[in-house]
C-alpha cells in the first residue's frame, strides 16, 4: 500500500509542477508580450527614443523572465528568440527601421508560439 | 563536458531511485508490462543524458510518470485478478501428463526445439521424464517431473532431518552482521566465544558461516590467502 501512495503522490506532484510551469511560462511571455506592444506603439509613432528604450528594457526583462525556463524548455527554443532581441536596439540606433519592424513582428510572433508550445492542446500532443 | 557528468550522475541516482521504489520483483523476473517500463526508462535517460539542450525534467517527468503508473497497475493486478491476466498474461501447460499439447505450443508460438531447449536449461534432456510443463507468464518454463524421476526427498527416504535454519554470513572480513545474528538467534557472546576457542581475533576472520543450532564454518584470512 505503501507503494500505491508513493504512486498517487508522484502522479499528484507531477500534476502541480505541469500546472505551475504552465502558469508560469505564460504570466511572465505575456508580460514581454505588453512590452512589444508598447515599443510597437512607439513606432507607430514615430517616437524612435521610446523605441530605444522599450527595446532595452524589452532585452533585460526577457533575460530575467525567462531565466528559468532552461529547466523545462528546450534551450535552443529560450536562446532563438533572444539572439533577435538583442539586435532591435542596434537597428534602431543605426537607422535600420525597416528591419526593426519586421524583427519585432517576429518575436512577437515567437513569443507566442512560446506561449503556446506547453499548452497540452491536441495539436501539441500529437 | 562537466555539465554532461553532472546529469548523468543526476539521472543515474534518479533512475536507481526509480527502480528502488519499483520494487524487487522489477529487478529479477520481469512481467511484460515491468519489461516495457524498464526499457522505456532505459531510453528515456539516455537522451537528457547525451543532450545538454535538453532540460533534465524532460527526462524525469516521463520516468516519475511510468514509475507512478507501474506502481498502480502492479496494484490493481494484485486486487483484480481479470487485470492481471490482462496485463501479465497467464501461465500455459505446454506438457501435460506427459504429452505435449502442440496447440498450447502453437499458441506460445513455441517450437518443439524451444521446449527442449527450456528443458535442457533445467538439466532435463529427456521429454519423457517431465509430467508437467508450464509456461509462466514471465517466459520461463517450470517443470515438474513424473514421480519416477524426481530426486528422492529425505520423506522419501524417512530420513529425520534436523532442521538448523539457514547459514547465514555472522562475520565477513572482521566485520559482524547484526542481521545475521538475529535470523540465526545468535549474540554478539557466542560470537567472542567462538573466536576464543578458535584463538582468532575478529580482524583476522575471512567468514564466519553458522545457523541456528550453532554449527559453524570459520574461514580466517590467512587461510583466504
Amino acid at each position: 500500500m505503501k507503494r500505491v501512495y508513493a504512486a498517487i503522490g508522484i502522479l499528484l506532484a507531477v500534476a502541480v509542477l505541469c500546472v505551475t510551469t504552465l502558469k508560469f511560462q505564460s504570466n511572465n511571455i505575456k508580460e514581454l508580450i505588453l512590452i512589444v506592444e508598447k515599443i510597437e506603439d512607439a513606432y507607430k509613432k514615430d517616437d524612435i527614443e521610446s523605441c530605444i528604450e522599450l527595446s532595452y528594457e524589452f532585452a533585460e526583462k526577457y533575460k530575467t523572465n525567462t531565466g528559468t525556463f532552461p529547466f523545462f524548455m528546450r534551450h535552443s527554443d529560450v536562446s532563438k528568440i533572444e539572439e533577435t532581441i538583442v539586435t532591435l536596439p542596434i537597428m534602431l540606433k543605426t537607422d535600420d527601421i525597416q528591419h526593426f519592424a519586421a524583427e519585432l513582428a517576429r518575436c512577437k510572433n515567437m513569443l507566442v508560439n512560446m506561449a503556446d508550445l506547453e499548452m497540452p492542446s491536441l495539436g501539441n500532443i500529437m | 563536458m562537466s555539465i554532461i557528468a553532472i546529469r548523468t550522475v543526476i539521472i543515474y541516482i534518479f533512475v536507481i531511485a526509480a527502480m528502488r521504489i519499483m520494487g524487487k520483483r522489477q529487478l529479477g523476473e520481469l512481467q511484460p508490462s515491468e519489461l516495457v517500463v524498464t526499457l522505456l526508462i532505459a531510453d528515456l535517460a539516455a537522451v537528457p543524458m547525451q543532450e545538454n539542450g535538453m532540460p533534465l525534467l524532460n527526462g524525469i517527468i516521463p520516468i516519475m510518470i511510468l514509475v507512478a503508473l507501474e506502481l498502480l497497475l502492479s496494484a490493481l493486478m494484485l486486487k483484480l485478478p481479470f487485470f492481471q491476466r490482462l496485463i501479465g498474461g497467464k501461465s500455459k501447460i505446454i506438457v501435460s501428463d506427459g504429452r505435449v499439447d502442440i496447440n498450447a505450443l502453437n499458441s506460445m508460438r513455441m517450437t518443439i526445439e524451444d521446449l527442449m531447449e527450456a528443458l535442457r536449461q533445467q538439466s532435463i534432456f529427456d521429454l519423457r521424464d517431465v509430467q508437467y510443463a508450464i509456461v509462466e507468464p514471465n517466459g520461463k518454463t517450470s517443470v515438474l517431473l513424473k514421480p519416477g524421476n524426481r530426486p528422492a526427498t529425505c520423506k522419501d527416504l524417512s530420513l529425520n532431518t534436523p532442521d538448523n535454519g539457514i547459514p547465514m554470513i555472522i562475520i565477513s572480513d572482521g566485520r559482524i552482521s547484526r542481521w545475521g545474528l538475529d535470523v540465526c538467534r545468535l549474540s554478539e557472546e557466542w560470537v567472542n566465544t567462538t573466536l576464543a576457542e578458535n584463538n582468532v581475533a575478529i580482524d583476522d576472520v575471512f567468514l564466519l558461516l553458522a545457523d541456528r543450532e550453532k554449527t559453524y564454518h570459520l574461514i580466517r584470512k590467512e587461510e583466504e590467502k
